[in-house]
């Protein structure tokens, strides 16, 4: 489509604002990030430029920076897993409801605004040892041994634990866009596959998912970009976890800028985690692109 | 981050105070001033610098204003400090620990020199020796001023020793034994906050402190000697490891944080805990009077001599002024401040920094038996956990925790910290040596 000169302007006016934000806020920051990645500054001396020095330490001999990596991206597939399928059944399930679904919509939904911090309160308080939390005492119930479940100390749980906080918080905000997406599904095509002899399972699959493929599509690259960058849920719940087994990429960027001083170090982690999101994203688009 | 800013009713009272007619508002000059601190309503400290504050408007200048930021976790405490010092926005008055950072601070003439404040209004010798100590510099210059005077203790529930004949410990071996028989006879010998690094780091800095002071963690902190070559000091990583390994410590301890640990104990989830008097809440102070709980200082070494002082005393996190921010008016507000310290502290129940005599009516019959033994205390406890540099002050805390839960062994603890220390410290005392 041709944009003509006056077009351009207008389109230039509507977009402005948002570019604007967009580059003081995301871009400015990358660059800032990328030179301080240059140096060595302990936040009060002064700075020393190192070069690539950062960024070839942080391969060869951080030790934390590739577990953080394979954590990050087994907690980005939790958090596709929960926040993309499981809202999509939810939506389904919705959808199937013949009353009372805007009450559970608002019901599902609360957990997206109530703060991360909250959140990791309530959910530090229900899988507590000591004082014993409400999860082990009903499943201590079931079986004694259940009682000593270490949900986020052990350090084959705290991962998995902190996935589950985070897919719960956010799972029903993609219910509600799945849930509209399937709204908008024709009833003409539902109705033909029930003529067809289609069960609900069937016309589920066959009918409704691949009409709103690009909506699941979409949902993944958010979950993703926003997972590869996850930071609250899991550094308030595991603090990393004993031995840095629930340690994620964005945490790994706070503790070696902020909580070691070493803000040159961190910036490289943080250039790298764009890096990747950048790389992951492309890939997952192409991916898709390609099959369509 | 827990951070929560308060506009204090000082504002609000500058009206009021004005109006008492105590002092005349428009003789005295305006002041605002920030204090960040790791305090909160929670701490009794919180409210004796509060009564200070307070009476220094009433009775002084009512034109004097103040706000408080407050994030009670210690590390996001740290964190946020770290990110006020790099961006130049430093607060007035604000917490830090006596380490690396302060020192780096004063060396670039951000912080007021304390010593010479104190010596000025002739207050320097009115300090504890312990305390001050605490909080002076390894070149023995002041920079920093006591938060109060705390002590810690082992607290144990008096029944249970008795029940299995067990006598208090005096050495490390029979503090082991005790909590043998403790675990064998179905009780959980220990509550520790497994969740806070500085409870770890203090049962492998133990040894280390009670032989020789703070002269092994300042050695290593610079790469002088390494941690094998200090045969205490490596059996204190061995004792955590043994605490741990052999499930001494309560179920559950490893997401436990400070508050919980002290409740879990006034609960009697087990027998034993780390902790300073002034955490006894009211019921645990009866149950003291009642004979119910008592208390026993860090154990010796096996084959040292016993008569040394053994309570670890410290002066809490200490506190900062800005140069920048340091006039003529913050300077008489410090000073009413240090002059005034006992008089707020008695009266809130809780020690002085200072040795002063002063009503000591409101302390309970536990912090009165506690301060006889802390009168005679010289030296100060020397706290790991803010000594080495900022790098490894993260990694040790995060190395202590796993030796807590036996998921390292001693050997890998010691090898991580003389690793972390050979690449960070030549970056923070390079220059002082």
């Amino acid at each position: 489509m041709k944009i003509g000169k006056s077009n351009f302007r207008t389109v230039l006016f509507f977009t402005a604002p948002a570019l604007i934000l967009y580059t003081l806020i995301v871009f400015i920051p990358i660059v800032w990030s990328s030179v301080y990645s240059l140096f060595d500054w302990n936040g009060i001396g002064t700075m020393k430029f190192v070069g690539l020095k950062n960024f070839v330490r942080l391969f060869t001999r951080d030790r934390e920076f590739l577990p953080a990596l394979q954590h990050t991206v087994i907690y980005t597939a939790a958090q596709i897993g929960l926040q993309v399928f499981v809202g999509l059944a939810l939506a389904f399930l919705l959808s199937s409801l013949p009353k009372l679904r805007t009450f559970f919509q608002t019901m599902y939904y609360v957990p997206v605004v109530i703060s991360s911090v909250a959140i990791c309160q309530i959910f530090e308080k229900l899988m507590s040892l000591q004082p014993l939390g409400l999860l082990n005492s009903l499943l201590g119930a079931i079986n004694p041994a259940w009682y000593d479940i270490k949900w986020l100390t052990d350090v084959n749980l705290c991962l998995g634990s902190a996935a589950f906080v985070e897919g719960y918080k956010y799972m029903s905000m993609y219910m509600v866009i799945f849930y509209a997406a399937l709204l908008s599904v024709p009833g003409e095509l539902e109705e033909a596959a029930k003529i067809d002899g289609a069960t609900g399972f069937q016309i589920a699959w066959h009918v409704k998912v691949p009409y709103i493929r690009h909506v699941i599509v979409a949902n993944c690259v958010l979950v993703l970009n926003g997972s590869l960058r996850a930071y609250d849920i899991p550094f308030l719940l595991t603090g990393g976890g004993p031995g840095n087994c629930a340690q994620l990429l964005s945490p790994y960027m706070y503790k070696q800028a902020f909580s070691s001083m070493k803000y040159g170090y961190g910036s490289a982690v943080a250039v790298m985690i764009v890096v990747i999101c950048l790389i992951f994203a492309t890939v997952f688009r192409k991916l898709f692109e390609r099959e369509e | 981050m827990k951070t929560k800013t308060l506009i204090t009713a000082g504002l609000a009272l500058t009206m009021a105070a004005g109006l008492a007619g105590t002092v005349s508002a428009e003789e005295q000059p305006e002041k605002h001033i920030k204090i960040y601190t790791n305090l909160s309503e929670a701490n009794t400290t919180y409210h004796v610098w509060d009564d200070i504050l307070k009476a220094y408007q009433a009775e002084v200048n009512p034109n004097f204003t103040w706000e408080v930021e407050v994030v009670p976790d210690h590390d996001q405490y740290l964190d946020k400090l770290k990110l006020y010092i790099a961006g130049g926005n430093m607060p007035d008055i604000y917490q830090i620990p006596n380490g690396a950072l302060s020192v780096q601070l004063a060396q670039d003439g951000k912080m007021v020199n304390i010593g010479e404040e104190l010596k000025a209004m002739d207050m320097y010798d009115a300090y504890n020796g312990g305390c001050l100590d605490f909080v002076k510099f390894d070149d023995g210059s002041l920079y920093l001023f006591p938060d109060g005077r705390y002590a810690e203790l082992f607290w144990y529930w008096t029944g249970d020793f008795e029940e299995l004949n067990l006598e208090v410990p005096r050495t490390w071996d029979e503090f082991v034994n005790c909590c043998a028989a403790l675990k064998e006879s179905g009780k959980d010998p220990i509550a520790m906050a497994g969740s806070e690094s500085w409870q770890s780091l203090r049962y492998v800095s133990f040894m280390p402190w009670v032989t020789g002071g703070g002269e092994f963690i300042n050695k290593l902190k610079t790469g002088e000697i390494k941690y094998d070559e200090d045969e205490i000091a490596v059996k204190g990583t061995e004792l955590l490891y043994t605490l741990a390994s052999n499930d001494y410590f309560m179920k559950g301890y490893e997401n436990t944080n400070y508050a919980d640990n002290i409740n879990a104990f006034a609960n009697h989830a087990a027998s034993i805990s780390y902790f300073g008097p002034n955490d006894l809440s009211e019921d645990m102070q009866k149950a003291y009077e009642n004979g119910e709980i008592g208390f026993f200082p860090v154990p010796y070494v096996d084959g040292m001599e016993d008569d040394q002082m053994n309570i670890p005393v410290h002066s809490g996190k200490a506190w900062g002024i800005n140069k920048d921010s340091y006039d003529e008016e913050l300077q008489r507000f410090f000073e009413f401040f240090v002059k005034h310290h006992t008089q707020y502290s008695m009266a809130r129940g809780v020690y002085s920094p200072l040795d002063e005599e002063g009503d000591s009516s409101n302390m309970p019959k536990v912090m009165m038996d506690v301060l006889e033994s802390l009168q005679k205390v010289e030296k100060g406890w020397v706290s790991w956990d803010d000594k080495l540099d900022p790098a490894t002050i993260t990694t040790s805390g995060e190395l202590g925790i796993e030796l807590s839960q036996a998921l390292i062994d001693p050997e890998t603890f010691r090898e991580e910290m003389d690793l972390s220390i050979e690449e960070n410290a030549a970056e923070y005392f390079g220059a002082e040596e």
